[in-house]
């Protein structure tokens, strides 16, 4: 084999080597920081409030969530009607960061603000979002109408059902306190 | 010998050599993944922090433990916090901690932890969106409230934590002094960490496809398999050229 093959071979080879080990990582997606999605909301950011999760407040979680949400409290901010929420649930193995607008008794919006999952970032969409404006939380526990859902995305979505559903709730207990 | 079958033999003769290595675990990994199910592959559990790390998750060296209340411990892993064995919240590791009457707080660089006396999560609030965005410290003013040592200054929390206004004035810091878990807690950590654990079926896998290291692991193979065609036609062709000869 003569000398310029052999160094050809010899760099694709260290080339090669080189590039082993190293993965492609799909860090979080911040889409709209939590922040600014308070801001937007309102016309004039109200104060933060907490909603401290009594016994029967945890009960009523575990029924529209499916599970406890973490935490003793939870911080959201009112300006009369209206209650604005971040929260978040694990998709798969990552937990989704969303924000809730709610004016009587309806989701005004739902966003989703920091996408971790390498799959299902559809859900950050207006086509799948914009389904759950104007719902409300039925007696059942379950929102007022079915949500689509997204081919391979499927644990995403669930992970954003459930969470309208558990702002919906939240929404009616500060109201009603 | 005429030079381009020279010229085929070595390059027969070196690609030889260099998938060499490659096919040897094309073969042991493709034969063991054969017979996953008499090898029993899918049982066997791999602990090896070397591998574990290359699939995300993080083993025993990677704990971090800090003494907390007494005897109680918190331990930080990958982006995990835990009281005991129970988890926390996701957070990076923390830096310091301050404990009140009715609750403690332990300050991590991007979020604080609040916890009642018994150990149970508060809250995890986020210091993205506060006055301040990153934590060094939390400390205790001599009046014996939480004082907050961020990168742009001192803050002091009104009692429920929402508000946090500008403090100037002495205070001490209490660092997270390191612990040693106990085997149970760090076992209870590592099996909620690494869920089921990693297969060596999945091993062997992502190893027979070169999934294990990533795309360069991917490309070695797909050239490691280009290279066994090109072996057979080089050796062919040289077969073929030597046979007319004779």
């Amino acid at each position: 084999m003569n000398c310029f093959l052999r160094a050809r071979l010899q760099i694709a080879t260290l080339a090669l080597f080189s590039a082993l080990g190293l993965k492609s990582a799909k860090a979080e997606e911040v889409y709209l920081p939590p922040a600014d999605f308070i801001a937007q909301s309102f016309e004039n950011t109200p104060e933060q409030k907490v909603l401290w999760f009594t016994a029967e407040t945890k009960a009523g979680i575990r029924k529209v969530f499916g599970e406890d949400y973490p935490g003793l409290r939870i911080r959201y901010w009112r300006a009369g009607d209206r209650t604005a929420w971040i929260l978040e649930a694990i998709g798969k193995v990552k937990l989704i960061t969303t924000g809730f607008l709610i004016e009587n008794e309806r989701l005004l919006q739902m966003r989703v603000l920091i996408y971790r999952e390498s799959h299902g970032w559809e859900v950050r969409y207006p086509f799948f979002t914009n389904q759950f404006k104007g719902l409300e939380l039925e007696s059942d526990a379950k929102l007022s109408q079915n949500i689509d859902g997204i081919s391979g995305a499927t644990l995403s979505v669930n992970a954003l059902t459930r969470l309208a559903q558990l702002a919906l709730y939240l929404h009616g207990q500060v109201i009603s306190e | 010998m005429p030079l381009r079958r020279k010229k085929i033999l070595a390059l027969h003769r070196w690609l030889g050599l260099l998938s060499a290595l490659f096919l040897v675990v094309l073969s042991i990994t493709g034969l063991a993944l054969n017979h996953t199910e008499r090898l029993g592959l899918d049982g066997i559990r791999v602990k090896s922090d070397l591998l574990l790390k290359c699939y995300g998750m993080q083993g025993q060296g990677d704990l971090k433990a800090f003494s907390i209340h007494g005897n109680d411990t918190l331990t930080h892993l990958g982006d995990q916090l835990y009281y005991n064995e129970s988890p926390l919240a996701s957070t990076a590791t923390p830096l310091a901690y301050y404990s009140g009457e009715n609750f403690t707080v332990i300050a991590c660089p991007d979020h604080f932890v609040l916890l009642d006396p018994a150990g149970q999560l508060i809250e995890a609030i986020e210091t993205d969106g506060l006055p301040f965005e990153k934590v060094n410290a939390a400390g205790r003013s001599p009046e014996g409230a939480v004082i907050l040592v961020a990168e742009n200054g001192l803050w002091k929390p009104d009692n429920e934590w929402l508000h946090f206004n500008p403090y100037s004035g002495p205070y001490t810091v209490k660092t997270l002094p390191a612990a040693s878990l106990p085997k149970n807690v760090s076992s209870a950590i590592l099996a909620h960490h690494q869920g089921q654990g990693l297969s060596l079926y999945r091993v062997l896998l992502d190893l027979h496809a070169g999934r294990l290291f990533g795309w360069g692991g991917r490309t070695l193979m797909d050239l490691t398999a280009v290279a066994i065609l090109l072996l057979i036609s080089s050796g062919l062709t040289s077969w073929f050229k030597k046979s007319r000869r004779a």
